[in-house]
């Protein structure tokens, strides 16, 4: 028995393996998908594996094509059972609504959906959608792909990580308890007509609607796929600007423009994502024309290089990101739970030097964890610098003499959050803290945070939708708080972020969020928010037209982008 | 010899058992689960819990490890859980890049560390030998990632530092895998040719003025090759189990850079799967250099024989 | 590896009979003589360590000069403090990545810190971290080896256990230690130990094999000494010249797998510094500021040289038939 076991492992792997070999460098060169692009009219073409053009090529710019490093490998592109790769489901899918930037104001833009009502009592949503729209299958958009893509993300089966972007619609939580057979609160009335039924009044409702994460699939084709939907180009079927045409494993993903499109077919033929981790390879391939895109705020390590180089002051395209640094602090670990010490600890800190120093200024100190550009942020009380005042504050709190701090931080981190944390492990010495820097690896580091147990840390948050909500209640829910390590125990506050979401007068509602924010922050020192940085992008010559999203952030869509030589 | 291989063959089962069961254990005790790693920021703790039941990672370690050998007795190796995909297809995704960079580093290797060893045993003690060994030994004097930078920066611009998307992107990390390699092979090829040097009989017939080069190839050569060959066996090997260090620094998606994502991401099913392929090609290289011995030579009998 | 010694032993057995099949029966007479008056006039065996050492020193220049080195070396890590007036982990965002100037001699780093007082502190931990592991792993090594080579019912176990540990990828292995208990500097000696232990074992149980079998040991077993007593008192001594050997060309695999550690983040913890960490945090600047990278790199190129070479000086002298 244990015999045939061996075998059998040793016989399957190399089995396996060996008939993958033969095939290291899998390319499908860019001037290969260029043809393929401007051939789309043809259809859909399985992966090209043109061998005409050298391997030495790969990569190399040109034609219509935009190519863009990824640092990691996507695990899927099905948005509903992933929580950080969004750029693919950007381009292929769409949604029933678009956040877009309109005169300057992150706004709700129709999509899918032409126009909807909202009932007086903020429970129900109808929804009138556009009868134009055809998946990239050529099957028609209905509203009963809207009500099978939140029943898929619903379904148990589906092992779906983003359920909570639906679950506040009536049922949903039924049905991924195993209760229901589908969501009682999503119903197609017609082919165009789709009525959402909320268990709550949710405010940022539309809002939520704009995330990748809400992506609407095909009903058929979908079902049909099975688990491949979202790693098989083939059978990953949505409405979007761009198809997808082949994804070669730690390699590259080939997107092609898709003629169809609804709202009128993208400016470039295609889009090349390329596998390209290290980041001053990144920047050389930028050099060698072999990029037309390279985000440098994902790339921190090139951002200095870039923004002091005269040379290319004018492709640097920036815009703010919705989102904060913070350092979080855990009330359940002594002396973080007291508010004196906390309050020393940041006024210990010396934002403005670190960002001008180690960040080239690009980005602004905040006092507040609603970040400029989302919905509610106000200006808030400035958290002065006062290394002497925060000595008193210590003295007072009765730890003169200082006490040893854990900063805690994932081995994953970039470098520049260790180099961050080295300075205030510095700075905090100042003041007579010991601080040490506590490395964990990321796993271990999630699972020990979401028990409420890691001490202070930097974390950042940007925004999934735009609403105060996607922040306070992220970091401040009784759940949250603890899944965070942050641990406050403010009841109100836990009170008033449930209250907040079924309120439906806007000015009422923000006020309560920005009291809120004051309280956590101010008053209780919960986070310390550190800064709002620019999203810095470095964009060629040839590149037109594109913009920094509303949300900062990198992964973005590549519609209306063009390339003009 | 059948019986032998088979003998050594069958001693492997309860070593690949025993590895399988060692990281059922060990990912048993280390803090983290692959869900909460998936979720990454967007820690959501009602998600995990729920899925946590459903994909029956709550099962003990015992269950899990039980299921697994019985899938694996059928062939399947489970699917990744970071990754989505079965296990063995990663697995075959990422082989012929290790394939590639260990064969080329092993030529470099033979190239480099068997003149170089030649070299410093004819001229013993001598500047040329310390010059020779010196070069050889830097390789693996240095941290693979040291090597690894230097040469980066030293070639940042003529060659690709990074990737892997052509044989060009195959130098850099061929070097210094290849140039650690040969650090090895130089010393042995050194020591083994000067012990056949200094044999009685070779002084003797040097003594005797026999030319020393043509003394050196037709005799001591031929002979005290022989361990650096088992020895190039067994390097194969270990390369071919990826080399982790190697294949972060250059972004090279190979095998060792699949072992560590998959600890880094608790994917149990990932982890098992590289690793057991790993630990069947080392176990496979040193009895394939075992039994080149044999072959070689019938008096000497491995393992204990005398 | 046992594989390497037997196949070395093979070979140069096959180059004597080569030469064997050349000469007449006389002619061979005469060079064995030939040969033997050789050894008495020009290479009086030496006998003891010392005596061994001597003639290292005098034959291998490079090997005895290496030895000084790393003397050297150990003097300024362990005087670190009185050599430098800079505080190792003291941050100065004003003098970041400085080059190498008078007031510091190997620049600054991304934090202000002055490199060259960082790579003497880091010293230490990369000496200790060569030094402590090697030595718990050898001892761990020389008992299993002996055990197994010596009490027959336990060989299977312990050598399949060995096997267990060569054959698993060790940077995982100590990653996942690591993971386990935590990254601290002890936890680095623990995880380093546990994957060492194996190829100690080995080479220990090959030598108790061949020496359980000659007279002495033979004669105190007749004698009923203990077995406990056989191993410790007259077996581990006859090892010991090549377990030297071992140890020195043991720390250097022990430095460079922390600084693996440290390059994937579980390893020595900042601001602590090792070399191996130096090294690795200076990736994000090794292009613009390549001194950081240059001068920790040199650090580790200086001192595991050193002792390669001196390693195989002393394997050359004491124990020609060890490979490793």
């Amino acid at each position: 028995m244990k015999k045939y076991l061996s075998l059998l492992l040793a016989g399957a792997m190399t089995a396996g393996v060996l008939s993958g070999c033969g095939s290291a460098f899998e390319d499908s060169t860019p001037a290969a998908s260029a043809q393929a692009g401007e051939s789309t009219g043809a259809g859909n073409e399985t992966a090209p594996k043109d061998e005409t053009a050298g391997n030495e090529n790969a990569g190399t710019a040109g034609g219509n094509v935009l190519h863009i490093p990824e640092k990691k490998e996507f695990p899927t592109v099905d948005c509903q059972k992933d929580t950080e790769f969004y750029v693919v489901p950007l381009n292929i899918y769409d949604r029933l609504v678009e956040c877009e930037v309109v005169d300057g104001v992150a706004t709700i833009v129709p999509s899918l959906a032409k126009d909807w009502e909202i009932s007086d009592d903020g429970l129900v949503y109808t929804f009138h959608l556009r009868d134009d729209v055809k998946f990239h299958n050529g099957s028609d958009f209905t509203a009963d792909d809207v009500v099978y893509t939140i029943e898929r993300m619903m379904n148990p089966a589906t092992s779906a990580l983003n359920t909570d972007f639906f679950s506040m619609i009536k049922g949903a939580e039924a049905m991924i308890n195993g209760e229901a057979e589908g969501v009682e609160g999503a119903k197609a009335l017609d082919d165009y007509t789709l009525e959402i039924t909320l268990e709550v009044p949710f405010a940022p409702f539309l809002a939520n609607l704009a995330t990748p994460s809400c992506s609407i699939y095909d009903r058929d084709s979908t079902e049909a796929a099975g688990d491949q939907f979202g790693i098989d180009p083939e059978v990953t079927v949505g409405t979007g600007p761009f198809k997808m045409e082949s994804w070669v494993l730690n390699d590259r993903i080939t997107l092609v423009r898709n003629d169809e499109y609804f709202k009128g077919p993208a400016k470039v033929d295609g889009v090349e994502l390329i596998q390209v981790p290290d980041e001053n390879t990144q920047k050389l391939m930028y050099e060698n024309g072999e990029l037309d895109i390279v985000d440098l705020s994902s790339s921190t390590s090139q951002l200095a290089y870039f923004m002091d180089n005269e040379k290319y002051k004018d492709n640097l395209v920036t815009g703010p990101e919705a989102g904060n640094y913070f350092y979080a602090f855990n009330q359940s670990i002594k002396p973080m739970d007291d508010v004196r010490v906390r309050r020393a600890i940041s006024m210990a800190i010396d934002r403005q030097t670190i960002l001008e120093q180690m960040f080239n200024n690009a980005g602004h100190v905040v006092n507040s964890m609603l970040p400029d550009g989302v919905l509610g942020s106000y200006e808030a009380e400035e958290i002065v610098y006062d290394p002497e005042g925060a000595k008193a504050l210590l003295a007072e709190a009765g730890y003169g003499d200082g006490f040893e701090l854990e900063i805690y931080q994932k081995t994953t981190d970039p470098a520049d959050t260790l180099a961050m944390n080295q300075v205030v492990q510095s700075m905090l010495g100042e003041i007579g803290i010991k601080v040490s820097i506590k490395q964990m690896d990321e796993a271990a580091f999630l699972a020990e945070r979401r028990e409420g147990n890691i001490g202070m840390t930097r974390a950042v948050w940007w925004a999934d939708f735009n609403d105060p909500d996607n922040f306070l209640y992220t970091f401040f829910t009784e759940k949250n708080t603890r899944a965070r390590s942050i641990n406050h125990t403010n009841k109100d506050v836990f009170q008033w972020l449930e209250d907040a979401r079924a309120m439906v007068d806007e000015d009422e509602r923000m006020a309560l969020y920005q009291k809120i924010d004051t309280i956590m922050v101010q008053d209780e020192a919960a986070v310390l928010p550190l800064y709002q940085m620019d999203h810095v992008v470095v964009v060629q010559d040839w590149v037109k037209n594109f913009h920094i999203p509303w949300n900062g952030w990198t992964d973005t869509s590549y519609y209306a982008v063009s390339i003009e030589r | 010899m059948l019986k032998y291989i088979t003998k050594r063959i069958l001693v492997t089962i309860p070593v690949l058992i025993g590895v399988v069961f060692l990281i059922f254990v060990m990912l048993s005790v280390v803090p983290g689960d692959p869900l909460t790693v998936m979720m990454g920021e967007k820690v959501k703790v009602d998600v995990i819990e729920r899925l946590t039941k459903s994909m029956h990672l709550d099962d003990p370690w015992y269950v899990q490890f039980a299921w697994y050998l019985w899938n694996a007795l059928h062939g399947d190796f489970g699917t990744s859980y970071k990754l989505m995909r079965s296990v063995s297809s990663l697995i075959a995704n990422a082989f012929p890049k290790t394939l590639m960079l260990a064969v080329t580093a092993a030529a470099l290797s033979w190239v480099i560390g068997i003149p170089a060893g030649i070299i410093s045993a004819v001229k013993k003690n001598s500047l040329v030998d310390h010059l020779f060994m010196g070069f050889a030994l830097c390789g693996v004097s240095l941290p693979a990632f040291s090597v690894g930078m230097l040469l980066q920066n030293i070639f940042n611009g003529i060659l690709p530092v990074s990737g892997f998307a052509s044989p060009m992107h195959l130098i850099l990390p061929a070097l210094v895998l290849g140039w650690n390699a040969a650090g090895t092979i130089a010393r042995l090829t050194r020591s083994s040719l000067l012990e056949v040097l200094e044999d009685d009989y070779i002084r003797t017939a040097r003594a005797k003025g026999v030319a020393p080069l043509s003394m050196i190839i037709n005799h001591a050569l031929k002979n005290s090759l022989l361990p650096v060959i088992t020895m190039m066996a067994i390097q194969i090997s270990s390369l071919l189990s990826g080399a982790v260090i190697t294949e972060t620094l250059f972004s090279i998606p190979g095998i060792g850079r699949l072992a560590v994502d998959a600890i880094n991401g608790r994917d149990m099913p990932l982890l098992q799967g590289t690793v057991i392929f790993t630990t069947v090609v080392i176990i496979g290289g040193n009895l394939a250099a075992d039994i080149l011995y044999c072959v070689a030579d019938p008096r000497i009998r491995v393992e204990g024989g005398k | 590896m046992a594989t390497f010694e037997q196949a070395a032993s093979l070979a140069a057995r096959l180059a004597v009979d080569s030469i064997k099949d050349q000469f007449s029966p006389e002619e061979r007479l005469e060079a064995i003589k030939k040969a033997e008056e050789d050894e008495l006039n020009y290479m009086p065996r030496p006998d003891t360590l010392r005596e061994k050492l001597r003639s290292m020193c005098r034959e291998n220049k490079v090997a005895a000069a290496s030895a000084v080195v790393l003397a050297v070396m150990a003097f300024i890590i362990v005087f670190a403090d009185k050599l430098t007036s800079y505080d190792p982990n003291m941050v100065n965002l004003m003098e970041r990545l400085l080059p190498p100037s008078r007031a510091h001699w190997c620049g600054t780093d991304d934090l202000g810190r002055d490199i060259f007082t960082r790579i003497l502190y880091g010293g230490r931990v990369s000496l200790l971290v060569g030094v402590i592991p090697t030595s718990i792993s050898m001892m761990i090594g020389i008992v299993m080896g002996m055990v197994s080579g010596y009490i027959r019912q336990l060989d299977a176990v312990i050598m399949r256990l060995a096997d267990i540990v060569l054959a698993f990828p060790s940077i995982v292995l100590a990653m996942v230690v690591m993971y386990t208990l935590g990254a601290t500097t002890t936890n680095i000696f623990i995880a380093l130990s546990m994957i060492g232990w194996a190829g100690t074992a080995r080479i220990v149980r090959s030598q108790t094999l061949s020496l359980r079998e000659q007279e002495f040991v033979e004669a105190a077993r007749g004698m009923g000494v203990k077995k406990w007593t056989i191993m410790f008192r007259h077996i581990l001594p006859n090892c010991l010249p090549s377990l030297i050997v071992l140890f020195t060309l043991n720390i250097p695999d022990a430095i460079l797998s922390e600084a693996n550690l440290s390059f994937l983040g579980v390893g020595t913890q900042p601001p602590d510094s090792s070399w191996g960490l130096m090294v690795s945090q200076a990736r994000t600047y090794a292009v613009s500021s390549p001194w950081m990278l240059i001068f920790p790199s040199l650090a580790i190129l200086i001192m595991v040289l050193a002792l390669n070479f001196l390693g195989d000086g002393l394997r050359d002298v004491i124990d020609p038939h060890m490979k490793k």
